[in-house]
């Protein structure tokens, strides 16, 4: 194994350090997760499709 | 050996094997070592197979002695992105919930190469199950983050996070690599190699972790576009245990491509310059002018007007949720190292099967309209990513996108009249089609990477494309300082 340069060290170690400064708490990431859900639903809903049409990928026998 | 045969083509490595300037065992120890020396500074390897790959070279060798030739793979070590089942071997999945996961099958792409007389010396990190809950930082992978090559303060790109990185380092002379939105594109973008994501159906994915049975795909990253040719012609083909199976054969023949100058190809300016991050726009103007000397016509137009987006975003979710429904309702998910990626997993158990439906009905429209649209042109050059790779302690929401294993980055929902091709990469997988990713020049000391893709099963036109770019330029070869 090569040994570490202080380069290497200083990307890899501060990663930890700068994740837990920039996590937001669980909950909030589960409402912003749902927030996108909603945000994905709401443009669906928004897009006119004719009856007609089926979904890619239809089951085939 | 010196270093130089470690960047080599897979061409030229099996013609000098074939030669005996080296035996197979040679080739592959020099190999391993680079892996074992050099893997841990990228966080590129899952695991190394030492003994396996000694005992497999030793019998490609024996084959060699008796001069039976198995084609151009033959004696070529390469390495398996490791949601690849390897028969007695771990295969993780990048995730701790998985660790120690192992399987008494090969994937069919690994028996496939094995049968072509490829040697398998490592599965490569990814992110944790391909990033499919959407994760928030490249740290998202039991490996640890993926590091690139050219900078190790930077991201390697993902999910094929390892795969591509270890092309870069010259670990490998090609990587298996797989695709749901983003996943091989963009960290071969990233890391300066060639990326195929094959049309969907054509490569098998029995033995593959499942993110999304009617988006993933299994591909290269590769030296150039002439090696992920013959890579894809081992791959490719039927299997009945794969649904999804095309029924496919693939024979790489780029001797029988149109002439460049009656081929079609659709662009548009503004993904080179407006679209463009400002630090690759002089690599992408120069790329492009490159493109234009080979003949091709190039023809300005934009992308069908669909939200991929919100598409993708529905179709991942729901199929992910439903794949690893008992990983989340059984608490385990909370061991994924990235708190976005949990959340995301746990949320995506709540989509309406009405928005899951009217995904896959806008998904049948998409189709159409790629349809008519591969009428009038034969293919699309876009940027593979608007820019290089970010720094490895950015987050990719802030970053503009870059969770490749998730909704496919920034520009997906490819709206108003500037649009050009934004939101390609989720589109193009939507579509099932196939894409190239070329190394295109230098943001700095970061690579960036130009995209080509074309209709379905019309590979041999993009990598016809691809290598004669890439007999243009060199930018394929180009090394990082290891």
């Amino acid at each position: 194994m090569p040994r570490p340069s202080r380069r290497s060290f200083t990307a890899i170690l501060a990663t930890p350090a700068l994740l837990t400064a920039q996590v937001p708490a669980a909950e909030d990431l589960v409402a912003l997760a749902r927030n996108q859900i909603k945000a994905n639903s709401d443009r669906l809903a928004q897009f006119k499709i004719d009856i007609s049409v089926e979904p890619a990928f239809a089951f085939k026998p | 050996m010196t270093d130089d045969i470690f960047f080599a083509p897979v061409t030229d490595l099996n013609a000098r094997l074939r030669r005996k300037e080296f035996s197979c065992q040679e080739l592959t120890r020099g190999y391993l070592e680079r892996l074992e020396r050099l893997g841990p500074r990228y966080n590129a390897v899952a695991l190394l197979m030492k003994e396996a790959a000694i005992l497999k070279a030793k019998d490609v060798d024996a084959e060699l002695k008796r001069e039976r030739f198995r084609g151009m793979l033959q004696g070529i070590p390469f390495g398996a992105k490791d949601l690849l089942a390897a028969k007695g071997q771990p295969t993780a999945w990048g995730a701790r919930p998985y660790a120690g996961q192992v399987f008494d099958h090969d994937a069919t792409v690994i028996s496939k190469l094995a049968k072509s007389g490829a040697v398998l010396t490592s599965k490569l990190a990814m992110v944790e199950l391909a990033g499919g809950g959407g994760y928030r930082f490249p740290a998202a992978s039991m490996s640890g983050p993926g590091l690139n090559p050219w900078s190790r303060a930077h991201w390697s790109g993902g999910s094929s996070s390892g795969s591509a990185a270890a092309v870069a380092a010259g670990l490998v002379p090609f990587a298996l690599g797989s695709e749901t939105s983003g996943s091989i594109l963009t960290p071969a973008a990233y890391c300066g190699v060639t990326g195929l994501r094959p049309t969907y159906g054509l490569v098998s994915r029995y033995g593959a972790m499942a993110l999304s049975w009617t988006l993933d795909k299994i591909g290269v990253l590769g030296r150039s576009a002439d090696d992920c040719g013959w890579v894809l012609q081992s791959i490719a083909g039927s299997d009945a245990k794969d649904p999804g199976s095309a029924g496919k054969s693939f024979y790489y023949a780029p001797q029988f491509a149109r002439p460049l100058n009656e081929i079609t190809v659709a662009y548009a300016p503004v993904d080179f310059d407006a679209a463009a991050e400002p630090a690759a726009k002089a690599a992408f103007q120069t790329a492009v002018e490159a493109f234009q000397s080979l003949g091709v016509k190039l023809v300005e137009a934009q992308i069908p007007e669909f939200p991929y987006g919100a598409v993708i975003g529905s179709v991942i979710g729901a199929e992910s949720a439903s794949i690893f429904e008992e990983l989340i309702r059984s608490g385990r998910v909370d061991q994924l190292d990235d708190k976005k990626q949990i959340a995301g997993l746990k949320a995506s158990l709540e989509i309406p099967a009405t928005d899951y439906l009217k995904a896959m009905r806008i998904r049948s429209l998409i189709r159409e309209a790629f349809g008519q649209f591969f009428a009038q042109y034969d293919a699309i050059l876009t940027t593979s990513r608007p820019g290089p790779a970010s720094r490895i302690s950015q987050a990719l929401d802030a970053a503009g996108g870059g969770a490749a294993g998730g909704a496919g980055g920034s520009r997906s929902s490819a709206t108003g009249p500037e649009r050009g091709f934004g939101g390609i990469i989720p589109a193009g997988n939507l579509a099932g089609l196939p894409a190239l990713s070329l190394p295109c020049g230098f943001a700095g000391e970061l690579p960036v990477g130009l995209q080509l893709v074309s209709r379905a099963f019309n590979e041999n036109l993009i990598l016809a494309i691809g290598k004669a770019f890439q007999e243009r330029t060199d930018w394929h070869q180009k090394r990082p300082k290891i």
